[in-house]
């Protein structure tokens, strides 16, 4: 049986009853389906950890975060994002684990903080291959050095993209510049406290080579270098992927583009994962061959400047393209796009 | 009224696609990462949300879940439209291939917008007074705050019940007027004001009522109260006047737009029934993020100011303006010919505009009215079609914004002639009581006009405008000379016609301004 609602929290309640009555009413009124004991249910065993964290920070801010956390679970659980037919788990995880963690920032702005890290753990759910519980665990460890809630969701920013949310790499490596070195270092997975080199030179670095991790973005080129396959992204629609055919891939303005012949995606990847993101079309205009450094042959040997390698998947591939730092190619024994880089050994 | 859409779901962004200021993402924005099921706690580059979003989400959050009022009789329409008539009268039913809106609710959150004096109108009980309260709720205040702000007029309200009392202290002790404070009222210093049922307030205290109104500030004993600029709500029941007291016309003068609730859909009662059954009460649950700050208002209210009056839209507006304030048989110099000049005189407006001048009574639209349009009515107008463009996300006025605002702002402003013979012609007479459709009416027929007489095209007073608004610098005495001779002749074909309209007289009265300012600089000239 779960506990019963004690100390403010349950002052706030009583205090505005007919009102906090009247908003669950109103919601209910528009979806039927909301269930008042699992809506009690939750008020008690999610928000009320959550507004007692909040009132040990700050009692100023107990009523408003109160007000803000109860509207916010009533949309949220009417539109199943939360409560017992939540469809996103990892949304639900991070009310009940993530949040009571970080009463300081909820204090600061509850529904804005609550709603962007909902909304954060939304994309990273929706997305496949991103990896909603790194990022959950990347926000706590930047919580500890920083100081309000407006930068700890701009680190948060930079950590989703290491999560998995490759296309917002550019944005992320921009944001990183808008940081304190020692945030946007601890945002990029390193050690906050190092100095050396410089951050704008390692953004620098991670701009010029999406394959490189931030762990070597201090180093310089490395000539150890070997050809590989960094990703292989998508699959079958019917085995949960996106492509009913093997797909085709091209490329326009340096960026990928995927058809399997009914539908057309962008795909954006790097380092810390793959996203597919549906396009209208596949642009006609396609990159000129040359002089692009890769070159890929029948019996699937790939040349990049003086590499070489052969790998045997690729043998008769179906499609290729490049830009400066990857090498797309599609086989038409597979429903994966398999993309080639240099990395570091 | 949708029936599947959660609590407190304020409509997400773009509410009305087609004219969103916001360029849709041609890149991927890590800021998305913050884009979801909860709604607007995106962060923008600026840090701002684009307000004329967030004015259209106010808007449907409060047509949705708030305000019963499915009527759309503020039409908009983007290609064809279906139109069916019912009845042996043959009445018009549209359905609007745009978005289109419910005037009760969309104009009171424009006068919100625009922090002008807005009258709601109608039986008792059609939520004029809870539309108002939602206003201020929109503005920032609790509900508290705005029931102990709100004014309701009564019989006995003093002055000092309306603006506040000398302290009695002082009144005593004080050896000069300076020494008596003043405990001012409270909802003086709100940014949202409402006066429930206006017309129950005494004359004398109206009078002090249209002193804060119309210049902003409280007096009391010589001490001054400046108050913040507000949105004004007043209501009333009946729109006539026919409250406990007549209401001052300087104090209805003072009013900028008027909204009539509409009657009630019985179609809609079991969405009362629930309100009923739940005690349900919509300005408890007034989503945060459709609230505005004062600097929000302030940055809307600049953003309203911002949006363009084209040109080909603005001479409509001065056609359509130019048409009531002439009257010909009032006097005997031309400057004089106006409605306001019989009205002084305390003549009959009516025998001298009937009085034979050779016009069409019917097609004239000047005999329509018995005033013509004053100077605030005018600003009032155009801030308001502004603010329409600026809800609609539009960046210029367009004629329809035009078309669709003037009859609320002209409501109380134009004043029928219910005996022209308009009003005679068939089917007319409804425009006796419809006075929304009256004033439309009249715009539509003006706008007809003025595609009868080409003026798009073929305008010699705007050719003439446009010159002279290049300067007189450098302008040769030739040229001045070619330019007064323009300006003659103009007169002289004019001259010849047999008919002197509205329009012509504000024409005429230009191009007369135009020649002394041309005669007055060929005199200098001449002298240097």
């Amino acid at each position: 049986m779960p506990s019963p609602i004690i100390g403010s929290f349950a002052q706030i309640l009583a205090e505005n009853r007919s009102r906090f009555n009247s908003k669950f009413a109103a919601a209910r009124r528009y979806d039927p389906k909301l269930d008042a004991a699992a809506f009690g249910d939750h008020v008690r065993s999610v928000v009320a950890p959550l507004v007692e964290a909040v009132d040990r920070e700050n009692p100023a801010t107990t009523a408003e975060a109160a007000e803000a956390l109860y509207d916010l679970s009533l949309d949220l659980i009417a539109q199943e994002f939360l409560g017992p037919n939540s469809r996103y788990p990892y949304v639900a995880d991070g009310w009940r684990v993530l949040l009571p963690r970080l009463p300081r920032f909820i204090a600061e702005s509850p529904r804005q903080f609550v709603g962007s890290v909902t909304n954060a753990l939304y994309n990273l759910s929706a997305t496949p291959g991103a990896r909603p519980h790194e990022w959950a665990a990347s926000l706590l460890d930047l919580a500890e050095i920083c100081s309000d809630a407006e930068t700890l969701l701009k680190a948060g920013q930079v950590a989703a993209w290491r999560a998995g949310l490759a296309h917002f790499r550019t944005g992320a490596l921009e944001l990183c510049q808008t940081l304190e070195p020692r945030i946007a270092r601890a945002a990029l997975g390193l050690s906050p406290t190092d100095e050396n080199p410089p951050i704008e030179a390692m953004i620098k670095s991670l701009l010029a080579d999406p394959w490189l991790p931030p762990i070597y973005a201090d180093e310089h080129p490395s000539k150890d270098l070997r050809l590989e396959i960094v990703a292989r992204v998508g699959a079958f629609r019917g085995f949960g992927g996106l492509f009913l055919t093997p797909p085709v891939v091209t490329s326009a303005d340096g960026q990928f583009y995927v058809s399997d012949g009914q539908r057309h995606w962008l795909l954006t990847a790097d380092i810390f994962g793959a996203t597919l993101h549906r396009a209208d079309e596949t642009p006609r205009r396609r990159d000129a061959k040359p002089p692009l450094p890769f070159q890929i042959e029948k019996d699937g040997k790939v040349a990049c400047r003086s590499w070489t390698r052969s790998f045997p998947e690729l043998e008769n591939f179906k499609s290729a393209a490049a830009n400066e730092t990857t090498l797309a190619v599609t086989s038409p024994l597979s429903h994966a796009v398999y993309l080639i880089a240099l990395v570091s050994l | 009224m949708p029936t599947e859409k959660p609590y407190q779901h304020v409509p997400a962004a773009p509410t009305n696609p087609k004219a969103s200021r916001s360029t849709p993402a041609k890149t991927f924005d890590v800021a998305d990462l913050y884009s979801g099921p909860v709604a607007d706690v995106r962060p923008s580059a600026d840090g701002s949300q684009p307000l004329d979003e967030k004015l259209r989400q106010a808007y449907f959050w409060i047509v949705n879940y708030a305000i019963i009022s499915p009527h759309y009789d503020i039409e908009y329409h983007e290609g064809p439209h279906q139109t069916f008539t019912l009845g042996d009268l043959k009445s018009k039913v549209n359905l609007p291939s745009g978005q289109s809106y419910s005037s009760f609710v969309l104009l009171p959150l424009l006068n919100f917008a625009v922090r002008k004096r807005c009258l709601l109108v109608g039986g008792p009980g059609r939520g004029k007074t809870q539309s108002a309260i939602l206003m201020a709720i929109l503005g920032g205040y609790s509900i508290k705050d705005v029931k102990r702000g709100m004014q309701h007029g009564q019989p006995q309200m003093t002055i000092s019940d309306l603006l506040g009392n000398p302290l009695p202290a002082d009144l005593v002790n004080a050896q000069k007027m300076e020494d008596i404070r003043i405990s001012w009222r409270q909802w003086l210093s709100m940014r949202v004001k409402i006066i429930d049922e206006y017309n129950r307030i005494p004359t004398r205290t109206q009078s002090a009522l249209l002193t804060l109104m119309a210049d902003n500030y409280a007096e009391i004993l010589d001490h001054i109260y400046e108050c913040p600029e507000s949105a004004w709500y007043l209501t009333a029941n009946d729109e006539v006047g026919g409250g406990t007291y007549q209401v001052i016309e300087a104090l209805r003068d003072r009013i900028d737009i008027v909204v009539k609730a509409l009657s009630f859909n019985t179609r809609f009662l079991p969405e009362l029934l629930t309100r009923v059954e739940e005690n349900f009460r919509p300005e408890d649950i007034v989503p945060q993020q459709i609230i505005f700050t004062e600097a929000e208002i302030d940055r809307m209210n600049q953003g309203i100011l911002d949006v363009e009056v084209p040109a080909p839209i603005r001479r409509r507006f001065e056609f359509f303006a130019s048409q009531f304030e002439f009257l010909e048989t009032a006097a005997d110099q031309l400057e004089y010919k106006t409605k306001d000049t019989a009205k002084l005189a305390g003549a009959d407006l009516h025998q001298l505009a009937m009085q034979d001048t050779g016009k069409d009574k019917v097609k004239d639209i000047g005999s329509q009215t018995r005033n013509g349009l004053s100077v605030r009515a005018l600003m009032t107008a155009l801030t308001f079609v502004k603010a329409m463009s600026y809800f609609r996300g539009d960046p210029d006025v367009d004629l329809e914004d035009l078309r669709q605002i003037i009859p609320f702002v002209l409501h109380d402003k134009l004043v029928p002639d219910l005996d022209s013979p308009f009003f005679e012609a068939p089917g007319h007479a409804i425009y006796r009581t419809d006075k929304i459709g009256w004033i439309r009416k009249l715009f539509d027929l003006a706008c007809a006009e003025y595609d009868r007489l080409n003026l798009d095209k073929d305008d010699p007073v705007a050719e003439l405008e446009a010159e002279f608004a290049k300067g007189l610098e450098g302008v040769s005495e030739p040229e001045v000379r070619a330019r007064l001779t323009k300006i003659e002749r103009l007169l002289n074909d004019w001259s010849k016609g047999r008919k002197f309209y509205g329009h012509m007289f504000d024409d005429v009265l230009k191009l007369k301004y135009l020649h002394q300012r041309y005669t007055n600089y060929l005199r200098w000239l001449t002298y240097k």
